[in-house]
């Protein structure tokens, strides 16, 4: 088999993908291909590398994410099927949809509003030591020595706690960015696949 | 660990450190009367007690000043109304 019969038959395999991403794929083999002539390869040895086109194209879809694979592989048996599915099924999965949806955003709010409380935790006790230090003004007024040094003494005491709390708030919410970012990702998961997964996968399998 | 996250640091230790430092010398100077460290307000009398001290004048202290007055409502221009006249009797038949 050529490269271009490779190639066109793949295209055909994928016809159910849209069709940047049918290129894309196309555009892949055909470099892999190249990548084998160029070490030395005939194109026919090249090509058998490669594997069936109908392993490859497999291969394709099972890299795909769970949603866009299942509607790849209905819309290979019909398009129409996949009309009607969609129609028919959705009283079921449009509310799962949006029940997904607001699980998923709902937990991601809950992930941030934990940084948030750190830091209010830290902005509250920087305001109990401002309280103190005004306490301690009060104390100067009134010449009471031993309240001027206790008050005077928390509130110092509170405004470095509400710094060091600061500083592993400002911790806590790199961390907890980090893990909203890994949420995200796993929510988008069975929707999405980032480039650079699909890349690896792709790069995996022309190995 | 960059030199601007270790001033922060040392600036919050030694703010730590000097707060543990004076509120001990005030206890000890206290007599070591845990009352040194309590601020009363009682709203329903006016009462302010610092550290144990009560306060006659509350007036003019920072914050304790504005908190003793929260809650008092100024009744200095509210004058009571003159009462109605009473209606006459009606003239016998």
């Amino acid at each position: 088999m050529t490269r271009d019969e490779f190639l066109d038959r793949l295209g055909e395999l994928l016809a159910c993908l849209p069709a940047d991403q049918v290129e894309e794929t196309k555009a892949f083999y055909a470099e892999a291909i190249a990548d084998r002539m160029e070490d030395g390869m005939s194109e026919e040895e090249a090509v058998a590398a490669m594997g069936s086109p109908g392993e490859v194209a497999e291969a394709t879809l099972d890299d795909l994410p769970a949603v866009p694979r299942a509607i790849a592989r209905t819309r290979r048996r019909s398009t129409a099927l996949l009309w009607v599915l969609a129609i028919v099924g959705s009283p079921v999965w449009v509310p799962l949809l949006i029940a997904f949806a607001a699980v998923a955003v709902t937990i991601y709010i809950c992930i941030w509003v934990l940084a948030f409380c750190v830091w209010i935790v830290a902005a509250a006790f920087g305001g109990m030591g401002v309280v103190e230090l005004l306490f301690a003004v009060g104390g100067i007024t009134i010449g009471h020595i031993p309240y001027i040094l206790a008050s005077a003494g928390m509130g110092l005491g509170l405004l470095g706690v509400a710094l060091l709390m600061g500083a592993g708030a400002w911790e806590v919410s790199k961390q907890i960015a980090r893990l909203s970012a890994l949420w995200a990702k796993k929510a988008v998961s069975p929707f999405w696949k980032g480039r650079g997964e699909k890349n690896d996968v792709a790069a995996h399998l022309a190995a | 660990m960059t030199s601007a996250k270790k001033i922060y640091l040392a600036v919050a230790g030694g703010l730590v450190a000097a707060g543990v430092v004076l509120a001990g010398i005030g206890f000890i100077a206290s007599g070591l009367n845990p009352a040194v460290f309590t601020t009363q307000l009682d709203l329903r009398d006016d009462t302010v007690i610092l550290g144990g001290v009560e306060v006659d004048d509350p007036t003019g202290l920072p914050l304790v000043g504005q908190l003793a007055e929260l809650g008092e409502v100024d009744t200095s221009g509210v004058a009571a109304p003159e009462a109605p006249a009473a209606p006459e009797a009606p003239a016998a038949p």
